[in-house]
């Protein structure tokens, strides 16, 4: 059941379980095209992909909480490991939220693929790349429209948060900050989503 | 007639006897040399060329000499020396050339070695007879329309009284007597001829005519001349020839033509009506004679009195040249002495130049030089730059010994163009702007004659000499155009290269104080960017830290929500606390670093000190009249970004609020009235105890701190000025110390 949260390709099995209906169902919404998927090369098992089964539930109602913990998604990336360790115990320990970090934007691309954050947050200098690019290539993914971005930063410059906010970013936060301040902000975000 | 008869039936046997005697007397005469033949049949014929004229000429020296004597007197244009035969053949003609030959080699023969004036004058006249009959029977040939035997005309006529050149040649003596009878009795010629000679004078030339083997035309004509034409005989080959030499002789007889001592009409020399030779004929012959006439005459030498004639004319010729020669080296002479004088001028003016002279010198310098060549009442020297408006000018007063030197307005000088165009016309008359600058600069009596040499000076400049004085002192100096151009062009060329000296070194004093300024100007580059330099890396720090103190902070207040000791939460919190001030140094320094960008607006001066002082009042807990605001216009505006202007004064007041006496603390705030349309001033006075000039050389420093005790950020008035200079304005501190401190702020006033 645990693994249910984090699979990414489910067999039409599985897919009953989840959804709650017979098997059969399953298959004959996938061979109706109601249900997306593909078929294992060389064989004739059905496998589904993770989002578009979450589409699927989400188009006929099903509740997600089984592939769902309820626990809201943030992505920290941050090249500091200090704050990096900051952020992830003050989040897990408020209990509504999991963490996963990324110390690149590299790291941060991948990650925001992979895990499907609800929130980044994201340090604007990074080692590799610019904060407000990856701000823009995250919004330049319909997928990933739903997501929001917190940019922490030192710089307090009136123009670049301008910049940032032009590239998607939906908050700013200054180092130093106040820790409650940013946790009821970004319970705030994800309610909204 | 009668006469004769009558003696020769008495005489007969004796007459014809004295008739052999003669006539054997007239073969004695030389015969006529062989060449007039031939020369009479080349010029004759039609195809003989100019080589056998000339070949026959040169055959016979006397007739070369001739010939050539004759093209010379001929005055075609010919040079002496380079008259040769051949082409005196060709300027004469070939009709001219032989009716020459004819008539010097027949009358040659007639000349006798004893001549006395007498026979030379007689010789004359008969010569001048012969030619106007010649002339008459040419002309009147080419009347009726017998042109080409006009020249056969002209000889016919000339030889037709050979008979009596021959009788008279052989017994002169004898023929003086017949003229003297003829005159006396009123007889002809013919008839007081026969009766001493037995002959006449038309037997004796058809006698020797036949001798000499001319044409038997010719001969005709002589022996028949004095028929008239309807008596002729008939065997006559050429009777138009006879006619025309008859009517000829008759009309030159008559009229006088010629005017020779010969042409005394005879008897029986009335015109008979030759119808062939009409009235109007005789009219048209009588008309064109004496152009042709005259010139033979000239040719043969025959009207003047002979070579003594030739050679005092020929002396005086020489006599005039030799004096037209001697006219033009005077005047050649009088041009160098005017030339070495003006020379000498320009001599003495290089010697009044030695290299450093102002264009104000030069000019005076021209017109001195001028001075020692003319004399006048009065000169000027004036340059001006074609984009100008005032002149130099150098004015040589009369009287006096130095020239003044002025520099005038004038004002337009749109007149440069027309007054350019005088260079190298020597002296002209003054123009308009010469009268204007001449009262201008006050020289003399203003309405005398004035002129003006202009000095070529580049395209640029205009120099003009302009003197007053009389036409015939500028005649007197001399000078040639030339002359005067080289003057001009030497003065022209020392004031060129004055003006670009002193240009030169005004380029060099401007380089000067650019190169200081820039020295300056580098200086304060260099502070500027070692200001930058730290607070880029003051920047770069801060921004650095702001990670681990958000760490702190962030773990503080973490820890904070966990504890409940309260001394450790007090610990924690003093923590958190310190983090946001050290967070705010940082802000600040960021801020000093790289400040917000200006956004200008216009404020209203007296607004906006009277707010800040009242901010400043309350910010600082000070009493009334220790801050005092004195503003000399409120509605001045200044042109500079609010917010920035705030910082600075805030900053400003605080810092002289601390400085000020702390027993009586006077700081004073007022804008004094304005300089200049570009800036507002606003000054800041505090009567605190002023700062040496080490603490003065570093107020302005990040961080610097004088202040004893309490320590501020220290960044106050360093940002002030960075704020001042991004909103284009200035900082300037005076301090000394017991004096108190004073910040002087100049912001643009507007945009």
């Amino acid at each position: 059941m645990a693994d249910l949260r984090s699979k990414q390709v489910f067999t039409t099995g599985e897919v009953a379980q989840v959804c709650n209906v017979s098997q059969q169902t399953v298959i004959r919404c996938f061979d109706s095209g109601r249900l997306q998927g593909f078929r294992v090369p060389g064989s004739r098992f059905r496998r589904i992909p993770r989002d578009a089964l979450i589409a699927f539930m989400k188009n006929n109602q099903i509740p997600l909480d089984q592939l769902d913990s309820g626990r809201k998604r943030v992505l920290v990336v941050d090249d500091d490991e200090a704050i990096v360790e900051m952020f992830t115990e003050l989040l897990e320990r408020d209990g509504r939220f999991e963490v996963r970090t990324a110390s690149t934007g590299y790291d941060a691309g991948i990650l925001t693929e992979q895990f499907r954050p609800d929130v980044i947050l994201l340090d604007f200098k990074l080692p590799d790349i610019n904060g407000n690019v990856v701000c823009r290539t995250i919004r330049s993914n319909p997928n990933y429209e739903h997501m929001r971005i917190i940019v922490i930063s030192g710089v307090a410059d009136p123009d670049e948060i301008r910049e940032l906010a032009a590239a998607g970013a939906d908050e700013f936060i200054k180092k130093p900050f106040d820790i409650n301040a940013v946790i009821d902000r970004v319970a705030e975000m994800v309610k909204v989503a | 007639m009668s006469i004769c008869i009558e003696e020769q039936s008495t005489d007969a046997r004796s007459a014809r006897e004295r008739v052999e005697l003669v006539l054997s007397r007239l073969d004695q005469l030389p015969t006529l040399p062989a060449v007039v033949n031939r020369l009479l049949a080349a010029t004759t014929s039609e195809d003989s060329s100019v080589r056998d004229i000339v070949e026959i000429v040169e055959s016979d020296a006397s007739l070369t000499a001739m010939l050539l004597r004759m093209a010379r007197r001929a005055d075609l244009g010919v040079r002496a020396d380079t008259v040769t035969v051949s082409r005196s053949v060709s300027l004469l003609g070939f009709t001219a050339v032989r009716n020459a030959v004819l008539a010097v080699k027949v009358f040659e023969c007639f000349a006798s070695p004893h001549g006395t004036p007498q026979t030379a004058n007689e010789c004359r006249s008969q010569w001048v007879h012969a030619l106007a009959v010649a002339c008459t029977a040419d002309l009147l040939a080419q009347q009726v329309n017998q042109r080409e035997r006009a020249g056969e005309a002209f000889v016919a006529g000339l030889l037709h009284d050979v008979g009596k050149m021959a009788l008279y040649a052989c017994m002169p003596k004898a023929y003086s007597r017949v003229m003297a009878d003829a005159q006396e009795q009123g007889v002809c010629v013919c008839d007081a001829e026969r009766k001493v000679f037995g002959i006449d004078h038309t037997i004796a030339g058809k006698h020797l005519g036949t001798r000499w083997d001319l044409p038997r035309a010719l001969v005709e004509c002589i022996w028949l001349h004095h028929q008239s034409w309807d008596s002729l005989p008939s065997s006559v080959v050429d009777p138009l020839l006879q006619r025309l030499v008859h009517t000829a002789d008759g009309l030159v007889r008559l009229r006088g033509l010629g005017s020779s001592a010969y042409c005394s009409p005879e008897p029986g020399d009335q015109p008979e009506d030759d119808p062939l030779f009409t009235d109007e004929v005789v009219q048209h012959v009588m008309h064109d004679f004496p152009k042709r006439f005259d010139p033979i005459v000239e040719m043969f030498d025959l009207s003047g009195p002979g070579g003594e004639a030739v050679c005092s004319e020929a002396l005086f010729e020489a006599n005039r040249k030799l004096s037209q020669a001697n006219a033009r080296i005077t005047e050649e002479n009088r041009l160098l002495v005017s030339r070495v004088r003006v020379l000498e001028a320009l001599h003495r003016f290089h010697g009044m130049l030695h290299g450093r002279e102002s264009v104000s010198d030069v000019c005076a310098a021209c017109v001195l030089c001028l001075r020692g060549l003319l004399s006048s009442d009065g000169m000027l020297l004036y340059l001006g730059d074609r984009r100008g408006r005032a002149v130099h000018a150098a004015v040589m007063q009369p009287q006096r010994e130095e020239a003044d030197r002025l520099y005038v307005e004038i004002g337009d000088l749109s007149e440069v163009t027309m007054v350019c165009r005088g260079a190298g016309a020597g002296f002209t008359p003054a123009t308009e702007l010469d009268a204007k600058v001449w009262t201008r600069c006050g020289v003399g009596d203003p309405t005398r004659p004035r002129w003006r040499l202009v000095i070529p000076c580049g395209p640029d400049a205009v120099v003009v000499l302009v003197v007053a004085t009389d036409e015939s002192q500028i005649a007197t100096l001399g000078c040639s155009n030339a002359d005067l151009d080289g003057l001009a062009s030497a003065f022209g060329a020392a004031i060129v290269s004055s003006r670009s000296r002193v240009e030169s070194e005004r380029t060099t004093e401007e380089v000067v104080d650019l190169n200081r300024r820039l020295r300056g100007a580098q200086g304060e580059l260099l502070r500027m960017k070692s200001l930058s330099m730290i607070a880029a890396m003051a920047s770069g720090a801060a921004h650095e830290m702001n990670n681990p103190l958000s760490v702190i902070s962030g773990r503080a207040q973490m820890e904070l929500a966990r504890r409940d000791d309260p001394q450790l939460r007090e610990s924690l919190q003093s923590i958190v606390d310190q983090t946001n001030r050290a967070t705010g140094i940082v802000n600040d320094l960021m801020a000093f670093a790289k400040p917000n960008p200006p956004k200008p607006v216009r404020l209203l001066l007296g607004e906006l000190l009277e707010k800040r002082r009242q901010h400043c009042e309350a910010a600082l807990g000070l009493i009334p009249d220790q801050l005092a605001v004195s503003v000399a216009d409120p509605e001045t505006t200044i042109y500079a970004d609010p917010i920035h202007v705030r910082d600075i004064l805030d900053a400003l007041i605080t810092n002289a609020v601390e400085a000020a006496d702390m027993d009586s603390i006077q700081v004073k705030i007022n804008s004094p009235s304005r300089r200049s349309d570009e800036t507002v001033r606003i000054v800041v006075e505090d009567n605190g105890s002023g700062m040496s000039r080490d603490v003065l050389a570093h107020a302005l420093d990040p961080f610097f701190s004088h202040r004893p005790a309490g320590r501020g950020r220290g960044l106050g008035l360093s940002r002030a000025q960075r704020l001042t200079e991004i909103n284009n304005g200035r900082l300037r501190i005076d301090s000394a110390p017991g004096h108190g401190t004073k910040v002087t702020l100049e912001f643009p006033a507007h945009a």
